[in-house]
């Protein structure tokens, strides 16, 4: 056959020099489609404002269907006393029930309704001291129709034995060791003996890592890393690390009717572009972006989109000093590194806007308007000048070196870590070496609480209730005190919190709390998005509270869904 | 590397003596891609080296108030995410990626000479569990083993560097063996040995002239795939950590994530590395040409 001859040409092997040459066409090819870009800017601008709040539907809610979500985590396991991850509660909550639970947001008055509902438990009463809470379980309550269980009723001896398991070992143990016993003097009556009083118990209980799992399972297992049976409206029928999970429909769910959705299946999808394209071709029934020009990127594609403009009550995420230690353990360095961030910046930029300057306890506790920058007092105010005497006081004029480790939980993260470590150089000459970490070494290593200089620490995004914000968090003595405060004020207050039932009262000590931890720079909070919720057109009921989105700690308000097509 | 003469058999049984750098001038004037990609790479050592004087911005300052801004005059390939001069970044993420090549492939070739040196000359036992060990350890793909290699040690450019110096090693030594082997059949090697000359001195006086040439050339064609390690593994979070800029680390962590808002977050260093990586190549291809004498026999 001739050289000539097309089909020779066409099936030709194309030589190593030849596909080199191709490439460097292609490149060439894509700085030029770089240069006609649109600005980004301006894209930004047109994003409009989105409701805060999506209140619930009026109409009648049809059954059948599947929801499908792309999600950003997975679980690492799915044994609940063993993690407080995301990955494994946007789903647990919906698998499994707890005693007492938060509004869902179609029978919540607006998106900072805090009134507790009973979810397994009817009805709940403490005693004059606090010391004792009786809970009546629900009658006729049934586990899933799975084997072990295969259906049988719930008792009270099931969540003694529950919170008996969480009490010995795992991530729960500080929340539930403060039971000093518990009776069940009937099937469906649990009486718990705390060691001290607490007024904020049945919040604590309320937490989504509280969820009440199974007996038989634990028994027979050893551990529940395998199968997850609970009394939720949904029966997880797969688990494939990294792959996906599939929820089914419970038929025996004691809240009649629901859920509304057939199948719920949370694919596995850690990069954001594919979760984005996801929800464009319709793959993806709802997703979470933090910026608005996110949010406008992808509703070119889908105009029709239901966008929640979301508002956050805290943040969880801050710069953790290894305050134990120097020279952070002089409260002039930690107000100087303090004074030295401009908050407000990231806000603005990294946030277009759309971010809180950084608290941990839930202003709802303490006041009714999210707190402004200037309202969280001197040392989160940008001032450069008064840093550098601060640290001059101190005696590190000259600033120091450190070092910081962190996990990107998303792309703005780094943003912040790198404009945080710009800043503290620039103003105060402190150097900072910082290392990213993969999410488990992260989560290990700061966890665990053996690192010296910095960190971009959290607090579980999980809670929200106030005894778990306050006490749980910054109590010296806590397990669950990342922030490693050691204040005997804070000590005092956050006992005296929980020991008190009046709710003006509460308010008055969690405002001293906050002024004390913020005087003291005992946690130094970072902006953090407040985001939004993209749904498609065709999803009913799934709007997220203030107190939790949907998509992540807040799942069991899914059970309340349908689609509507 | 002008210097050392390249004994090259041609046709004639004759031999012929050519410089090297003659025999390089010679194979660019004929293919013109060799004298482009020679071009390509000085663009890029200098910008690297007067990374200083090029850059419009210090690749370090923040600008939030501009982040994610489209290319522009003032800054033509654009801003990143916290609103800094993405060419000023680029630029100077030529030293990172040179650096972090050249250290990487020096310590790869250097090492891999030696033990393909000592392997090729002494033969025997040494020969064989050292051979073996290369090929337990170039049995696991590159990329794996530079990761684990990063993993055990902490993230960072000095331990992504030695990653990939132990990704290079084995192919290398294997290379200089078999030159070696073939060298030491050479009649003046055994006329060296019948004077009585030490080991070391025949090794490093007429063995090592003779082998250099492939090393060049394969080191060469290394730089661009210890490049592009380099840029994979800061693209996985275990090489060059921020705010360091590194080509690839700029792909990972902006490009990825801004790549719908901001393309040319990722277009750029992107570019970036294919250029660097395609230079390396076609100018390893070039020295190929012109040094490899079976090459130069056949064409």
């Amino acid at each position: 056959m001739p050289a000539t001859d097309p089909r020779n040409r066409a099936r030709r092997r194309v030589t190593r020099r030849e596909f080199l040459e191709r490439a460097g066409l292609t490149g060439a090819g894509a700085a030029a489609l770089a240069a006609g870009i649109p600005s980004r800017r301006a894209v930004a601008q047109q994003a409009g404002a989105f409701p805060e709040w999506i209140p619930a539907s009026t109409k009648p809610a049809k059954r059948g269907g599947a929801l499908t979500r792309a999600s950003a985590w997975d679980p690492p396991l799915i044994d609940p006393r063993l993690t407080q991850s995301v990955g494994l509660y946007q789903f647990a909550g919906l698998t499994s029930n707890r005693l007492v639970r938060y509004a869902f947001s179609d029978e919540a008055s607006g998106p900072s309704d805090l009134g507790l509902k009973g979810d397994l438990a009817e009805s709940w009463q403490s005693d004059s001291a606090n010391r004792v809470w009786t809970f009546k379980l629900r009658q006729g309550v049934k586990w899933q129709n799975v084997a072990p269980l295969n259906g049988r009723e719930l008792t009270a001896a099931d969540v003694k034995y529950c919170f008996e398991a969480y009490a010995k070992e795992g991530v729960q143990t500080f929340t539930f060791q403060e039971i000093e016993g518990m009776e069940t003097p009937d099937k469906h009556t649990l009486r718990i003996h705390l060691k001290s009083p607490n007024t904020l118990f049945p919040q604590n209980l309320a937490e989504p890592i509280a969820l009440v799992f199974s007996r038989e399972v634990l028994e027979e297992d050893g551990d529940l890393k395998k199968r997850l049976i609970g009394t939720g409206p949904y029966i997880l029928k797969e688990h494939t690390r990294k792959v996906r999970i599939v929820l089914q429909r419970n038929p025996d769910y004691f809240d009649k009717g629901r859920p509304y959705v057939d199948e719920y299946v949370i694919l596995s999808t850690p990069d954001a572009a594919t979760r984005l394209a996801a929800f464009r071709t319709g793959q993806s029934d709802f997703m979470w972006l933090a910026s608005a020009s996110e949010v406008e990127t992808a509703r070119r594609t889908n105009p029709n989109a239901v966008v929640q403009s979301y508002h956050n009550t805290l943040a969880p995420f801050g710069l953790a000093l290894a305050q134990d230690k120097p020279p952070y353990n002089d409260v002039r360095v930690r107000r100087a590194i303090s004074m030295a961030i401009d908050r407000q910046k990231q806000v603005d930029t990294v946030f277009e806007g759309h971010g809180i300057p950084g608290w941990g306890v839930p202003y709802i506790y303490y006041q009714d308007k999210a707190p402004t920058l200037k309202e969280l007092g001197p040392w989160v105010q940008y001032r450069p000048d008064e840093a550098k005497k601060l640290m001059a006081e101190a005696g590190h004029a000259k600033g120091f070196e450190t070092t910081l480790f962190y996990y990107e939980y998303f792309p703005q993260m780094t943003s912040q870590v790198q404009l945080v470590q710009q800043e503290l150089k620039k103003n105060l000459n402190i150097d900072i070496k910082i290392t990213k970490l993969d999410y488990t070494t992260y989560y290990g290593r700061y966890v665990e609480g053996k690192w010296d200089g910095m960190s971009w620490g959290f607090q579980s995004g999980h809670a929200i209730g106030l005894d778990e914000r306050t006490y749980h968090y910054m109590y010296s003595k806590s397990t669950k005190n990342f922030f490693r405060v050691n204040d005997p004020v804070i000590d005092d207050l956050t006992t005296k919190l929980r020991r008190t039932s009046d709710r003006a009262e509460q308010r008055t000590i969690t405002k001293k709390i906050v002024d004390r931890e913020f005087d003291q720079v005992l946690r130094m909070w970072m902006p953090y998005d407040n985001g939004f919720l993209v749904f498609q057109p065709h999803m009913r009921n799934v709007a997220a509270g203030a107190l939790r989105r949907t998509d992540g700690y807040g799942s069991p308000t899914l059970a309340r869904a349908w689609i509507e097509k | 590397m002008a210097t050392v003469p390249l004994r090259v058999p041609l046709e004639d049984p004759a031999s012929v003596t050519v410089s090297r750098a003659h025999a390089l001038w010679r194979t660019m004037k004929k293919k013109p891609l060799g004298a482009v990609s020679a071009a390509l790479l000085a663009v890029i050592v200098l910008m690297a080296i007067f990374a200083d004087v090029l850059a419009p911005y210090d690749p370090l300052a923040t600008q939030p108030e501009i982040r994610l801004s489209a290319p522009s005059r003032a800054h033509p390939f654009g801003t990143d995410d916290i609103g800094r001069d993405v060419l000023s970044r680029i630029i100077y993420g030529a030293r990172i990626s040179l650096w972090v090549g050249m250290l990487a492939v020096g310590i790869g070739t250097a090492a891999g000479m030696v033990i393909g040196l000592l392997c090729g000359y002494c033969e025997g036992r040494l020969d064989l569990i050292v051979q073996r060990v290369m090929d337990a350890i170039q049995a696991i793909p590159g990329l794996v083993l530079a990761l684990a290699i990063v993993a055990v040690l902490k993230p960072s450019t000095t331990n992504a560097m030695l990653a990939i110096a132990m990704v290079i090693i084995p192919g290398n030594s294997r290379i200089v063996r078999g030159a070696v082997l073939t060298a030491k059949q050479n009649r003046y090697v055994e006329a060296a040995q019948a004077m009585g000359c030490r080991h070391p001195r025949i090794i490093m006086s007429h063995i090592l002239p003779n082998v250099t040439a492939p090393i060049l050339v394969i080191a060469s064609i290394w730089l661009g795939n210890a490049i592009l390690i380099e840029a994979t593994l800061s693209f996985l979070g275990v090489g060059t950590q921020p705010p360091t800029p590194s080509w690839g680390l700029m792909l990972s962590s902006t490009g990825r994530a801004f790549m719908e808002q901001a393309p040319w977050l990722a277009i750029f260093p992107g570019l970036a590395i294919s250029l660097a990586v395609l230079g390396f190549n076609l100018f390893g291809d070039t020295l190929r040409d012109a040094w490899d004498p079976k090459l130069r026999r056949s064409g």
